[in-house]
């Protein structure tokens, strides 16, 4: 692994750790567990897209972990370990065929990321009722992931092009 | 400006529309809901049905975190049945998710806890049904 390569993991890393808590900040306004913009997965993205899918599964492994000491309390850890493992599978093969863009890979992964809570909540209460809350964790997904999307490309374009400036 | 172009590709209005469907299909079996009349609250791995139309409070101790544990006499949620609604009038979690829900009255309705694992649920019982 570059030396390069470390700083640009531990620098998206802090930032992705700054958007959590940002995010955290904010008022839970729909009183549904799981819903959330998922700011953080700006920077899994660009990890996903700039270095590779395990790559990106070692950012999110890292950021849940950190996130759950340092905020959100140490029993999300499960949930948001286990989102983040799906959604990071779904946009890992996503990404790799031609026939999505950004905005696709980003959708499909805060989908997946609340399908792969719901089956932790799912078997940890022993409920399959719950499944009914995926619905709307779809639908809010489904926006959330699109904003994430768009946001991850504008930043990208500007983030491409300042990194082959200063190479 | 050539950015304005889209950036969307087929795959991406596929898989929205694929969600979109599944969800539509869902909600519509879901529309039927009824008026419930018991409430089922499960805690852990334990579940206590309690009627709808009787008026009570229900102290309920969920799981707690280690740093919660200390300061706390092990109550970590109240529920309220008033006037054939229920809701969660305090609880000592860290995101309020399920304080901040509206009232729940209709069959299939609920209210999650997710760091206490607390669950729940107004439901029609079956006898009801049978009358209707
Ligand atoms: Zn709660």
């Amino acid at each position: 692994m570059k030396t390069s390569r470390i700083a640009e993991f531990g620098m998206l890393l802090a930032l992705a750790l700054v958007l959590s808590y940002l995010e955290s900040l904010i008022p839970v306004v729909i009183a549904v567990p799981g819903v959330k913009l998922g700011l953080a997965n700006i920077m899994t993205i660009l990890i996903l897209y700039r270095m590779n899918g395990r790559f990106a599964f070692f950012f999110m492994t890292a950021r849940v972990l950190l996130t759950g000491f340092l905020f959100a309390g140490i029993s999300t850890i499960l949930y948001s370990f286990v989102g983040g493992l799906f959604c990071i599978l779904v946009m890992s093969v996503l990404k790799k065929s031609s026939f999505f863009s950004v905005l696709g890979v980003s959708m499909a992964g805060a989908v997946f990321h609340n399908v792969g809570q719901i089956l932790v909540a799912i078997l940890i209460m022993e409920n399959a009722h719950i499944l009914y809350y995926l619905l709307v964790l779809c639908v809010t997904g489904m926006a959330s992931g699109l904003a994430i999307g768009y946001l991850a490309h504008l930043l990208m374009k500007q983030y491409n092009k300042i990194y082959e400036r200063n190479r | 400006m050539q950015d304005k172009k889209l950036i969307f590709k087929k795959g991406d209005y596929i898989f929205a529309m694929v969600v979109v469907s599944v969800v539509l299909v869902l909600f519509l079996t879901q529309l039927n809901a009824k008026q419930g009349n018991q409430v089922r609250v499960t805690v852990g791995k334990q579940t206590e049905t309690y009627s709808l139309t009787e008026n009570r409070r229900i102290s309920l101790r969920g799981k707690m975190d280690s740093q919660e544990q200390a300061s706390s006499d092990g109550v970590t949620n109240v529920l309220v049945i008033e006037d054939g609604q229920v809701y969660m009038e305090s609880a000592s979690c860290p995101d309020q998710v399920c304080v901040k829900h509206k009232p729940i009255y209709q069959d299939g309705e609920m209210i999650i806890c997710l760091p206490h694992q607390v669950y729940v649920e107004v439901d029609n019982d079956i006898e009801n049904d049978i009358d209707n």
